[in-house]
């Protein structure tokens, strides 16, 4: 009876579907944290309401079923990787709220930059950004993926890195340079206002600086070593090839011209 | 702290001023002969250490991830091997003597890199009992920046020289050091640090690990046992924390049990991605090492990390470790 219960658990965490990110993510600057979730040395009263949440944040679902990726990233690795990384981070994360509620009620954007507090991570930092990094990475993938990108994107990827070609090859490069476990990102830099390629170990993300994620891709070991174990290169060509989903690139760099400037300024004549 | 290293780098810097002390008569730019690496075999076949470590896992462990290290770090060492034969360029970067002292009046340094490895911006400061001002060195260590400070500069080069040292890939003492980093590209000696590190870290885990039947998870006895409980209360004690600790560890990494010979101390450790054990002290001595990289166990244990870690006792080769322990301390 308990494990059925504890079974219901996991199905109700597991497919608590939150809102999609593509457009959930603020940008604004600066980025202004709210007051009541400074965290001091003080004593927080929170005032206990009837119902125990046991759960804060939800595990997302990929926007595709699990085999849908086959051949190139099989049902096999995302079983692994969504229904047992990516939950255990978000039950990891869930657990840690639960002595601390002070940091409820954030979107997970929000939520990074705050446990990462300006390089001295919060214990909940780990949890929370793979979180986001892995519901990110989902969507930055597709069935029928890869190929070039189309309107919106490439333009900006042409500017910036003078073809896609040599976008491509500064992607994969940085991808196979990365030591460790990381992530790879084409991010909009907002200070720049260009797209770079940036590689970040373990569980650290460009939203912490401030800039604006495009595509990620996952290089810790367990994103693909079901599939290719140590052949890192044809993970990543595949990956560019077959996987990246340029429609989701496509939506956020709309998104983010709301925030950056990447044109011209349309400076009205008087 | 940062002070007397200051004080120290300024004697050497003193005596290594000019071109003449490039050859010092040590012998040293007349390079070795270049001494390159091999995959060592293991003493058991890949099988032997299952069910605790599948067949599957060792094969592609040794002939992929390790082969590939050592590759890697023939390549660092033909590099430095080349350099040491081209002798200095004028575009080589000299690192230490380059730090010139002016009564303690504000000086710069600039240096060059190749491989956007170290990246020494540009340092004003007075050398004073004032800690230097305005000082920015990023230092791309499998990507870990350092934090600003001339200390870390030199922190590093020391950690190098002890990596460099631990490696014993030349026969090098202090003056040999500054010579080296003086005249050579710190690139090329990163890379070859590095190199060195990754292949040295799996020999001794090939060490560490022996099938059942020849004694593999056999506790120790001796010398080592003694030490263990003295440091950790009981045999089961250390286990527990190795295990705690490793589980732990963020990303990729190794979990040691190490022998501080100074202090003849048991020490566990973490280090990330293929750190040594030596970037947590310079007189830590590994006894055991385990490999918590996800490629050490993926492929059986998925991302149950703890179940491989509960389970590797069963293979782990004591008597290498007692070995270790009774020639460090006899």
């Amino acid at each position: 009876e308990e494990e059925e219960e504890e079974e219901e658990e996991k199905m109700r965490l597991c497919y608590f579907n939150t809102t999609p990110h593509l457009l959930a993510t603020n940008f604004s600057k600066p980025f202004n944290i709210p007051r009541h979730h400074i965290i001091t040395n003080g004593q927080f009263r929170v005032s206990q309401r009837g119902v125990r949440t046991r759960a804060f944040y939800g595990l997302t679902t990929p926007p595709y079923k699990l085999d849908a990726l086959e051949p190139y990233m099989s049902k096999n690795t995302m079983e692994m990787h969504w229904g047992e990384h990516h939950c255990s981070y978000v039950e990891g994360l869930n657990k840690q709220l639960e002595k601390n509620n002070l940091l409820y009620g954030c979107t997970m954007e929000e939520l990074v930059k705050i446990t990462y507090n300006n390089g001295n991570p919060l214990p909940e930092f780990n949890n929370a950004a793979q979180v986001w990094n892995h519901d990110f990475f989902w969507e930055s993938m597709q069935p029928d993926g890869g190929k070039i990108p189309g309107e919106g994107v490439i333009q900006q990827i042409e500017k910036d890195f003078g073809s896609f070609t040599n976008f491509r090859e500064n992607f994969v490069e940085t991808a196979l340079t990365l030591f460790g476990s990381g992530w790879i990102w084409l991010v909009l830099n907002s200070r720049e206002e260009r797209l770079t390629v940036v590689k970040t170990s373990n569980a650290i993300n460009p939203l912490i600086w401030g800039d604006i994620p495009i595509v990620g891709l996952d290089m810790w070991e367990h994103a693909y070593y079901l599939d290719y174990q140590n052949d890192k290169a044809k993970y990543v060509n595949v990956f560019m090839n077959h996987l990246v989903s340029w429609q989701a690139a496509a939506t956020r760099m709309a998104r983010a011209e709301a925030f950056v400037n990447l044109g011209e300024p349309k400076i009205p004549v008087a | 702290m940062a002070l007397r290293t200051f004080i120290t780098r300024k004697t050497l810097g003193l005596v290594f001023n000019n071109n003449e002390s490039r050859n010092l008569g040590l012998g040293f730019r007349h390079a070795r002969e270049l001494q390159t690496f091999s995959l060592p075999d293991l003493p058991y076949d890949y099988s032997a250490l299952e069910p605790v470590i599948s067949g599957e896992i060792m094969q592609i462990h040794h002939q992929k991830h390790h082969q590939a290290y050592i590759t890697n770090y023939n390549k660092a060492l033909e590099q430095l091997h080349e350099a040491m034969e081209k002798g200095d360029s004028s575009t080589v970067v000299k690192l230490q003597s380059a730090i010139k002292f002016n009564g303690g009046d504000a000086f710069s340094f600039v240096a060059w890199n190749s491989l956007h490895m170290v990246r020494i911006l540009h340092l004003f400061g007075a050398l004073t009992t004032d800690p230097l001002t305005k000082i920015s060195i990023l230092i791309d260590w499998d990507m870990n920046s350092c934090s600003p400070g001339l200390d870390n500069l030199f922190r590093l080069l020391d950690g190098l020289k002890v990596i460099f040292m631990a490696l014993n890939i030349l026969d090098i003492n202090g003056e040999q050091w500054v010579e080296l980093t003086d005249n050579y590209e710190l690139t090329v000696i990163i890379g070859v640090a590095k190199g060195g590190t990754r292949h040295v870290n799996h020999s001794i885990f090939w060490k560490n690990l022996t099938p059942v039947r020849e004694g593999g998870g056999d506790p120790p006895t001796g010398s080592l046992a003694g030490a263990i409980d003295a440091h950790f209360g009981s045999f089961v004690a250390l286990l527990q924390k190795i295990n705690a600790e490793g589980a732990a560890l963020q990303g990729s990494g190794w979990v040691w049990l190490g022998l501080d010979k100074d202090l003849k101390k048991l020490v566990v450790e973490t280090t990330a991605n293929q750190d040594p054990l030596v970037t947590k002290g310079s007189s830590l001595v590994p006894l055991l090492g385990v490999d918590v990289w996800e490629h050490a166990y993926y492929l059986q244990y998925k991302n149950v990390r703890p179940d491989y870690l509960k389970n590797i006792w069963k293979v782990i080769n004591w008597q290498y470790a007692s070995e270790v322990y009774e020639k460090e301390c006899p």
